[in-house]
């Protein structure tokens, strides 16, 4: 008996043919709508440039569906900067936004030990998906926000940053 | 008074108002993490009828422990059973050893080897290694389950890319009870993360007076749970050790004068996907289990009634059963997907032992006996299932299901017997509208216990088959369902009070039961639960009827909860009148600098507690005790 089912598992496995479809992921959607209104409302910029230090998966989803944002490679173009992966150069990187006074939002909890100036996180933490906006830094930046953004803002002091 | 202050004042009476206009970045964010759920992953929607509870609605909740969930899923009633293991019932079934219920962490089965009720050791099993559960009420799918029940419970344990913290907890409960949580998270590298959660509780409960005795099932328990991930490999470790006052027990007075239920279990499970979309599962795992239950009571009051010892003339006074329990098993599953067809094919090879240790008994007469090897004992038993689940798409959303297991199974002492289910559905799905209708017919296998508290050491299976249907609105704001069940069992294993065995009854047991479940986005601050549920049976013996309101409230770092559950009365025996019971539990929390959170829980603090009735055979009488407890909870959390 258990080699006749043994037989018709395989006869099913060799039979049936093997499709997958990508639909695109709602919560990739909304994501990228969050980060875009952000970048948005901090810029008041038409069409504002983010420099984008990202895995390559994050990277070719954000390019995808970025409306009103547009990507570009090079730190010194950018309007805003968006960090989420570490590479070799990411102390470079940091040293430019501190220099050129340019506002970065870290999507990488793990992260903002090393960015300490960056506006503030957007990141799982502990399973549920958290916005924090550092009330130091948008004084520092001069960064006028909407009322809706109240709700985010946070000091520095507030979380253990180490 | 600006608007943050008035909604300030308006938490406390659970209400807050909402000042944003749509798409707002708070309304994206919370459309985000509803989309971004873990469950949206894991749930088969498609496949049954289902109740999500979110990481989000565990959080607000404050739920610590699986029984602060089950006390409030719709269609069941929840409470301590006569060895004081919180179990399930359907409404209107008496509340017992059950072998209906499977319980699953992550995809793997949990339940006891010898009862088939994982509540042994999994009744107050911690959350803190979970992300959310799924209970789905339908039986028979493939994809969700691929062991013979009616109910499946599935924890999804968390996962470390969306933690980022580590995480303790200490409980302080009113009673004496403790708990304390070690709960860390580590993404490793790109491909590996490790998740450990480790736990001790003391459980203190209400000790209820019969027979002028107090009996007790204040629970000690351990628990490790250990998850390493890499890349398409998982490797899973598990350890519950639960010691409880044995309650009843097995005494004929329901009131035993001592006794203790020791329960250990423990597995380790090792899974890989193969092939570039992961469709196809191999898993190999290893369950070993031990249980031991003291017990004493005077032959004055009746002894013992442990089936398989039972000598009515003779009754035993005292009696010491240690088993231990081995579990191998084995797993293949392959998924098949073309724009229009979902295949799932599985194998699954189960192995299981049975090695009694030790059963000692002493009898009204003072006699004492070694009875390892007099004893009837299921020492094995096979079973290997072959299953397949389809799910066509007639259209975009209109999905028929057809589902087929196959199960060739040896109990020890008995023939090799094959066992047939099928299970077809339709589905129809769009952005607002829902419809699903399943025809079931399955069974359920007796467990060993039962086996070997049966007359002749065999029981057939218990054969069942349901229809189910579902209907249900949804929108931005209000989501509505409406579920009808029609379940009838034969060949149902019951007491028979003549010969003092387990037998199969020619009698059918008939259950309608049918429930209307409500959500509803007051604003973004404040959701609302509603669910009414009712079952006609013929006798009753737990609630038949019942219904929850619960308040969800979010606002910034302060969360509060609001939760009212009532539950009709019953006449039981036809001479013990339970009222209707309303009780209401709260819960608020708040989150200090640092990632310090408190948390402060009134369990159940208004209202009448629900009532678990039972008979006692040995005077004839019949009396209830308190389903759950009245207590206070202190809880600090540091995540880091």
């Amino acid at each position: 008996m258990k080699k006749f089912i043994l037989f018709l598992f395989i006869a099913f496995i060799y039979v049936a043919p093997v499709q997958t479809s990508y639909a695109q992921d709602k919560k990739d959607i909304y994501e990228v709508k969050i980060i875009e209104k952000l970048v948005l409302d901090i810029t008041k910029k038409n069409m504002p440039k983010v420099f984008a230090v990202l895995d390559e998966n994050k990277l070719k989803i954000y390019s995808k569906l970025f409306n009103r944002v547009k990507i570009v490679d090079s730190l010194h173009k950018a309007d805003f900067v968006l960090l989420q992966k570490n590479t070799d150069d990411l102390e470079k990187v940091i040293r430019g936004i501190v220099k050129d006074k340019i506002p970065a939002l870290v999507l990488d909890l793990h992260l903002i030990r090393y960015c300490p100036d960056c506006l503030g996180i957007f990141s799982w933490i502990n399973g549920r998906p958290n916005l924090i906006l550092f009330e130091e830094v948008i004084r520092k930046l001069n960064i006028r926000l909407p009322k809706e953004y109240d709700y985010f803002i946070e000091s520095k002091n507030y979380l253990s940053l180490k | 008074m600006n608007i943050n202050k008035i909604n300030i004042l308006l938490v406390g009476f659970g209400i807050l108002t909402s000042t944003y206009a749509s798409e707002n970045i708070l309304e994206l964010l919370k459309k985000y993490e509803k989309e971004a759920d873990l469950s949206k992953q894991t749930k088969q929607e498609t496949l049954g009828h289902l109740i999500v509870i979110s990481r989000k609605d565990l959080d607000i909740m404050q739920a610590y422990t699986l029984a602060d969930v089950l006390k409030m899923l719709p269609l069941f009633n929840f409470g301590a059973n006569k060895f004081g293991v919180e179990s399930l019932a359907i409404s209107g079934k008496s509340i017992r050893i059950s072998t209906n219920y499977r319980l699953y962490i992550d995809d793997y089965e949990v339940s006891s080897i010898h009862t088939y009720s994982p509540f042994l050791s999994y009744d107050r099993y911690p959350l803190d290694n979970i992300d959310h559960i799924e209970v789905y009420y339908s039986s028979g799918s493939s994809a969700v389950s691929n062991e013979p029940s009616i109910v499946i419970i599935k924890l999804y344990t968390k996962n470390v890319k969306r933690e980022n913290k580590s995480k303790i907890r200490l409980t302080l409960e009113t009673k004496n009870g403790y708990t304390g949580v070690l709960n860390f998270n580590k993404k490793i590298n790109k491909d590996t993360s490790v998740l450990l959660t480790i736990s001790k509780m003391k459980i203190d409960f209400e000790k209820p007076v019969i027979n002028n005795n107090k009996i007790d099932r204040n629970q000690d328990r351990y628990s490790i749970f250990f998850k390493l991930i890499h890349k398409n490999s998982n490797l899973d470790i598990s350890f519950v050790s639960v010691d409880r006052g044995v309650f009843a027990g097995f005494s004929a007075d329901k009131s035993p004068d001592d006794g203790k239920l020791t329960s250990k279990v423990g597995y380790i499970a090792f899974t890989h996907k193969f092939l570039e979309d992961k469709s196809l599962k191999l898993s190999l795992s290893y369950d070993l289990q031990s249980r031991e239950i003291i017990e004493k009571n005077k032959s004055s009051e009746g002894g013992i009634v442990f089936l398989p010892l039972y000598d009515r003339k003779n009754p035993p006074v005292y009696m010491d059963e240690k088993v231990e329990f081995h579990k191998y098993s084995a797993l293949a599953e392959k998924t098949f997907k073309t724009k229009n067809n979902e295949l799932l094919v599985g194998l699954f090879f189960r192995d299981y032992i049975q090695h009694l240790e030790k059963l000692d008994a002493t009898y009204k007469d003072g006699s004492t006996s070694d009875l390892k090897n007099k004893v009837f004992r299921v020492k094995n038993f096979k079973f290997d299932s072959f299953y397949l689940e389809d799910n066509f798409y007639i259209k975009k959303n209109l999905i028929f299901n057809f589902n087929y297991r196959f199960d060739h199974f040896k109990f020890y002492g008995q023939s090799t017997k094959n066992k047939h289910s099928f299970r077809t559905g339709l589905i129809f799905k769009n952005e607002k509208y829902l419809i699903k209708s399943f025809y079931n017919s399955s069974y359920i296998l007796p467990s060993m216990l039962e086996i070997e508290s049966s007359k002749e050491n065999a029981l057939n299976p218990m054969d069942f088959y349901n229809i189910t249907f579902e209907t249900g609105y949804s929108n931005n704001k209000l989501s509505i369902n409406g579920y009808y069940g029609y379940f009838e069992f034969k060949n149902s294993i019951t007491f028979d009070p003549a010969i003092f065995k387990l037998i199969n009854t020619d009698q059918k047991q008939i259950s309608n039961i049918y429930g209307l479940k409500l959500t509803y986005n007051i604003n973004l601050f404040n959701y609302l639960d509603f669910s009414i549920w009712s079952a006609l049976r013929k006798t009753e013996a737990s609630y038949p009827a019942g219904a929850y309101l619960r308040l969800f409230t979010e606002y910034k770092k302060l969360q509060v909860y609001n939760e009212l559950i009532y539950k009709k009365g019953f006449t039981y025996y036809n001479t013990l009148k339970i009222k209707d019971s309303i009780m209401y539990t709260v819960a608020v929390s708040y989150k200090l600098p640092h990632y310090w959170r408190i948390r402060f829980k009134g369990e159940n603090i208004l209202g009448n507690l629900q009532q678990v009735p039972y008979f006692v055979a040995f005077n004839n009488s019949v009396g209830s005790y308190n389903a759950v407890d009245r207590k206070l909870l202190l809880t600090i959390e540091k995540a880091f």
